[in-house]
């Protein structure tokens, strides 16, 4: 599938019907889910089990599918936020597993070990709660082989220093990330944030 | 969710297996409970969809 026609598709992904700031809740907008996915799948990273984590309404989660992934597992707090993923799923014609728990507590079975599944994510940013980036970082690398995670532009000396040693920095992208205005205190209708796209790789 | 969900899934508090309990589905969960004996906590599976929140957080 091409870029252009995987981010059409995720234009349809419907978004939070009531989002929840301190959560950062906002739908990764479908041009950039559309980079990071088709980044992945380049790479060979999208073949095997795929986790979202911080899937919200199933925009990665989504595409990942809709990429050939094998099994695809959508993890988020919110229930609410997951019943609007699982529609969305459906519509779309993707098969996908969503699982309601905080991404800090989920845990994959013991019997899992030896299995090395990929991790995608559009995790907060720590805008509204600082760190709250960190638990999704932790928890990523302690899932997954390789992870793909998007931050803010300049993260790239804290995430370094914060996965030290059981992993590292392989690819570092800057992508501008148009935010549609979600919450009230954002001043324009459309902002351009840029981030940047990182892939991480645990240490064998 | 599917049945083979369950190689995934473990217990969120002390992270030890879960017991599937099937009330509505087939390989596909619609409705049950996923039962962890040494926590002795059930978590909930409502419209296929495991809910994994400590029990004062489920809405």
């Amino acid at each position: 599938m091409k870029k252009k026609q995987l981010e059409m598709i995720l234009e349809e992904v419907r978004g939070f019907s009531a989002p929840d700031v301190r959560k950062e809740q906002y739908v990764t907008p479908a041009p950039i889910a559309a980079e990071l996915l088709h980044f992945a799948y380049m790479q060979g990273d999208l073949s095997g089990t795929v986790f979202d984590l911080g899937c919200g309404t199933g925009t990665l989660a989504i595409g990942a599918k809709l990429l050939g992934a094998e099994k695809v597992i959508g993890v988020d707090v919110d229930m609410r936020a997951l019943h609007i993923a699982r529609a969305n799923a459906e519509r779309l014609g993707v098969d996908i597993e969503f699982i309601c728990c905080d991404v800090k507590d989920f845990t994959v079975c013991r019997c899992r070990e030896g299995v090395s599944p990929s991790v995608i994510m559009n995790p907060p940013f720590g805008a509204q709660i600082k760190g709250s980036d960190r638990p999704f970082l932790r928890k990523a690398l302690e899932i997954g082989e390789v992870v793909y995670s998007l931050h803010n532009v300049g993260s790239g000396n804290f995430i370094s220093k914060f996965i030290h040693p059981h992993a590292i920095i392989t690819h570092q992208i800057a992508i501008d990330f148009p935010i549609k205005r979600t919450f009230k205190f954002h001043k324009k209708d459309i902002e351009i944030v840029n981030v940047e796209l990182y892939r991480l790789e645990r240490r064998k | 969710m599917k049945r083979d969900l369950m190689d995934i899934l473990a217990c969120p508090m002390c992270k030890g297996d879960l017991e599937l309990e099937v009330v509505e589905g087939d390989e596909e969960i619609i409705t049950g409970t996923l039962y962890c004996a040494k926590c002795d906590e059930r978590y909930p599976i409502e419209e296929g969809i495991p809910n994994l929140l400590p029990p004062d957080l489920r809405r």
